[in-house]
């Protein structure tokens, strides 16, 4: 049994249909030629744009054949408890004046300050808007990015307690092998208290026996007290010689320092963002 | 491909193109505007083709395209069912149709051009899996879904 004898004869008229439009197409010219080169063309030229991409996007990342340090940003995505001071800060910027910058005896080395803060809010690793005064450099406390941060950071991430800190060296576990990675190895992190200034730690280099200082940039005036104008500066102190040894050796030395309420190794990539 | 190759298979297997556009247009008028429209889109495209061997089902493809959206144009003024079933033996007056096209003609239209590619038109599983742009599992179910219904629809018919 022939299925096609079921179906329905082809009438003429879908022939005539048929040579007619082999007719009209005839009249259109001869048959176009396979376009292989135009597919192959674009083929390529979509792989050369891959690999362009590809390493516009590698030089972006690494410059003179060193991979750019990149802020580290998991420490600021939430409100991260740390022990610095009794009251929670309100950000604002007060420009110290030398009268509140007269040095004192008092020394809160070692005070551990049990009373939890909220971080600052989330920041993106931004260039940050600097001004510089002489050989001190103030950052508006709005700026979204504060070492603060990383200090805060540093505190959990490094799972060292308030006890430690004021100790010298952060302590580290076992689970935070990636700590030493995680640390730069010539920045330091240094609160200050309320009668204390950057240019006290200036003036006196001879109070860090032992300590190589290569520059002291003040990061934020840090106002504590909702009340008061009297502001905290939170610094940022680059050695000269870079090494974990120097830095734990530093940390040690400025947190028995008088006015030092808290000095702590900063993240990697904080020198990037500060610039 | 040159033209005359072309005008070659598209007349060889003209009979073939036409009971594939019956199957899915029930207007012969249909059916010659939708092999007008496929030789002329074809014979465009023609530089698309990558093995003259592959013409008929390139070919087949095009011509059910064509089908579909003529019927698609033609369901705008008429609701068209997705069967054929308006096609009761004489018709027009002039012709009888077969029981087995009649039950054809009733099958949904997935399953219908399935069934008329493989048992009426004779191309491969892997051939109609090209033309409709369906696994080849896709066109073995409804292959076996096809035959279900039309020996439920030809039983009275023919005893199996």
């Amino acid at each position: 049994m022939n299925f096609k004898d079921n179906f329905p004869i082809m009438p003429e008229q879908f022939h005539n249909a048929l040579i007619s439009a082999l007719d009209e197409a005839e009249s259109l010219g001869s048959a176009p030629e396979r376009r292989v080169g135009a597919k192959r063309l674009a083929a390529v030229l979509a792989s050369v744009l891959v690999v362009l991409i590809s390493v516009v996007s590698l030089s972006a990342v690494f410059k003179d054949g060193q991979r750019q340090k990149l802020p580290v940003s998991d420490a600021t995505t939430e409100p991260v408890p740390y022990t610095v001071t009794e009251r929670e800060t309100t950000g604002e910027a007060v420009q110290t004046t030398e009268a509140e910058s007269t040095t004192q005896e008092a020394s809160t080395v070692g005070e551990t300050h049990q009373t939890t803060i909220k971080a600052p809010p989330a920041t993106k690793p931004s260039a940050l808007p600097v001004t510089k005064e002489n050989d001190v450099t103030t950052v508006p406390a709005s700026s979204e990015l504060t070492v603060l941060d990383y200090l805060a950071g540093s505190l959990t991430s490094g799972g060292s307690s308030a006890a430690s800190v004021s100790a010298g060296v952060p302590q580290t576990d076992s689970t935070q092998s990636l700590l030493p990675r995680l640390l730069s190895d010539e920045y330091i992190a240094v609160l200050l208290d309320e009668e204390h200034s950057a240019k006290d730690l200036v003036h006196s280099p001879e109070e860090f026996p032992g300590v190589k200082i290569d520059s002291i940039t003040n990061v934020r005036l840090w106002n504590s007290r909702p009340d008061s104008d009297r502001v905290q500066q939170l610094l940022l102190i680059k050695l000269s010689e870079k090494g974990a040894d120097n830095v734990a050796q530093a940390i040690s030395v400025l947190n028995s320092t008088p006015g030092v309420v808290l000095a702590l190794p900063c993240y990697q990539g904080v020198e990037t963002v500060i610039r | 491909m040159t033209k005359e190759s072309f005008a070659d298979i598209i007349l060889k297997n003209e009979e073939t193109f036409y009971r594939v556009s019956k199957s899915i247009l029930r207007s012969d008028t249909d059916c010659e505007d939708a092999i007008h429209n496929a030789v002329l889109k074809a014979f465009e495209n023609l530089g698309r083709l990558k093995r003259e061997e592959f013409f008929k089902t390139w070919f087949t493809r095009i011509l059910i395209n064509e089908c579909l959206k003529i019927r698609k144009e033609n369901s705008r003024y008429a609701p068209e069912s997705d069967t054929l079933e308006a096609l009761p033996s004489g018709q027009d007056g002039s012709e009888d149709y077969s029981e087995l096209y009649s039950a054809i003609s009733v099958l949904p239209e997935k399953l219908r051009i399935t069934v008329v590619l493989f048992y009426i038109e004779g191309f491969r599983i892997e051939e109609i899996s090209e033309i409709l742009k369906i696994p080849k599992g896709t066109v073995k179910s409804r292959l076996n879904t096809g035959r279900k219904r039309l020996k439920e629809l030809l039983e009275d018919v023919y005893e199996f």
